[in-house]
């Protein structure tokens, strides 16, 4: 009898199409390049917000916010102003390998801690602080702890050394390299994810080493491409042509230019408000606010019966949203549109935790990195960080499909194998 | 550090038990088939189930910590949907704040 066919998953945390493309050209990445030539390559949109936590909520899953009722890294407590870190227990829909046959293997997966049981092995991804709940089965833990795995690289680091940070980044991609290997052979498994955050994190600190030649850490940043590549090589050559390998990100980068506070923005234009003789902070938001935020650029109006001190009337809503959407299109800083887009819940989002979606999102211009920040005291401020997320140039490959058109612009790993599966059906 | 692997120790005595009422039947069948006297049979098998349990119970326990044979990786039965705890937060928070995701409350 024939093997089934098996689901390779890689993920490259934040990586956007043209640097791939680029790399593939340069002979950085000789392996994708290859994969590029064999099958589908194509830039794909992420999800709104453009964070970790909910594109990969949303590709493992097959469903949107509003389904599987994460819209953020933060969210508040029902009917309060305190922050709340949604995860994976509150994941409402189902992930791919709790409804795929066969054993799955899943490995740094963003927004999966606390691991559940699976049929099979997890290893969460970010944000995981204890290994006793990042691994199922805790049978793993020690032939993890002898590969000297690392949840995740120290991204403190970088703000007080860089070679250190960049030594921890190579130790922690080593190290899961290392659990990649172990796994690969020991389990039988039938779908394989893995993913590389490293990527993401260097960008985050070292988009500028990437765009200039002359950086100190140039040959460092594309050094950490060429080692991926050599990997998606290794798996590559083990894998059979009936298997399906996917290789993606969740949302891809861009230069940061500036940071630009959403909260200054509304308090500076009466939205906004505080205890007077207390702290600026969310949780003492008082009467009279009209709308807040939560990071990156998530906006509720302050529904009276939704929130402790709730203003805003069910009526009252259509309007506001009108106010927030003419102040918001209009921002500029120094003369540049600050806001690309603006979205109400009811364009992004279906399902029932529509509920718990923001009133409005924006999604920023180019270098225009939106914050909440609700103790910011100016619009705007050079940021810390070199690189932001963007929303519109994620990249997909696929092994084996030829025709780029069927494949969605903001595909899931459900739509991919459907299509896969489809498309083998026709040959 | 508590080991999901091992088997309670209740449910170690109470398997003890049910094993050594049925046990304690046969015993006692027996002793009156050779006997044909009814007040030794039963004292026979009430003495024997007593000090039995005790000797099984205490096999139990000395068997739980062998692992030959014992089923584990990859589909231990582990009670691991555990939830975050308020004194996680913090360590969240700010691993969120070191990358940008999140900025001040």
């Amino acid at each position: 009898m024939a093997k089934e066919a098996k689901t390779i998953i890689i993920g490259m945390d934040g990586v956007p199409s043209g640097m791939i493309e680029g790399f593939a050209a340069a002979g950085v990445m000789p392996n994708i390049s290859k994969l590029i030539s064999q099958g589908v390559f194509k830039q794909i949109r992420s999800s709104i917000p453009e964070v970790s936590s909910v594109a990969w909520s949303s590709m493992i899953t097959g469903e949107n916010p509003g389904a599987h009722g994460i819209f953020g890294f933060m969210d508040l407590f029902s009917e309060s102003y305190k922050m709340r870190f949604p995860n994976f227990n509150d994941l409402k829909a189902p992930p791919f390998w709790d409804q795929w046959e066969g054993k799955c293997v899943v490995v740094n997966v963003p927004s999966t801690y606390p691991v559940r049981e699976m049929n099979g092995v997890i290893i969460s991804g970010f944000v995981s602080i204890d290994f006793e709940k990042s691994v199922y089965p805790k049978s793993l833990i020690p032939q993890l702890k002898n590969f000297d795995y690392r949840l995740d690289v120290d991204s403190q680091k970088a703000h007080s050394s860089m070679e250190l940070f960049l030594a921890d980044l190579d130790k922690t991609l080593e190290a899961r390299i290392k659990a990649f290997r172990y796994l690969w052979k020991e389990v039988e498994w039938q779908s394989f994810m893995f993913v590389f955050t490293g990527t993401d994190r260097l960008m985050h600190f070292l988009w500028d080493a990437y765009e200039d030649k002359g950086h100190k850490w140039h040959n460092y940043f594309v050094e950490h491409f060429r080692k991926i590549d050599e990997v998606i090589g290794e798996i590559s050559g083990r894998i059979g042509d009936s298997d399906l390998l996917i290789i993606h990100s969740d949302h891809g980068f861009e230069r940061l230019d500036k940071d630009v506070y959403i909260s200054y923005v509304l308090s500076e234009n009466g939205f906004l408000q505080f205890k007077k003789g207390q702290e600026v902070a969310l949780n003492n938001i008082c009467y009279g606010t009209k709308a807040f935020v939560l990071d990156p650029a998530r906006i509720y109006l302050n529904f009276e019966g939704k929130y402790p001190c709730g203003t805003v009337k069910d009526g009252e809503g259509e309007e506001l949203l009108c106010q927030l959407e003419e102040l918001f299109g209009s921002l500029k800083v120094e003369g540049k549109r600050v806001i690309r887009d603006i979205y109400r819940k009811g364009q992004l989002y279906s399902g029932p935790y529509l509920v718990n979606a923001p009133d409005l999102v924006l999604v920023g211009a180019e270098g225009f990195n939106l914050r909440a920040n609700v103790k910011a005291d100016k619009l705007a401020d050079k940021a810390i960080f070199t690189g932001k997320h963007t929303q519109d140039s994620a990249f997909l490959a696929i092994r084996g499909l030829s025709d780029e058109g069927i494949v969605p612009e903001v595909p899931t790993v459900m739509d991919i194998k459907g299509i896969a599966e489809k498309n083998k059906g026709r040959t | 550090m508590k080991d999901y692997n091992k088997e309670a120790h209740l449910r170690s005595i109470l398997k003890a038990v049910s094993y050594r009422f049925l046990a304690a039947i046969a015993t006692g069948s027996i002793a009156y088939a050779f006997t044909r006297r009814l007040s030794i049979s039963l004292g026979i098998a009430s003495v024997e189930a007593v000090a039995k349990i005790i000797c099984y119970y205490i096999h139990e326990r000395f068997w739980s910590f062998i692992k030959f044979g014992q089923k584990k990786h990859p589909l231990s039965s582990l009670p691991v949907n555990r939830p975050i705890e308020e004194k996680d937060m913090e360590e969240i928070k700010k691993k969120l704040k070191e990358l940008g995701y999140l900025s001040e409350e």
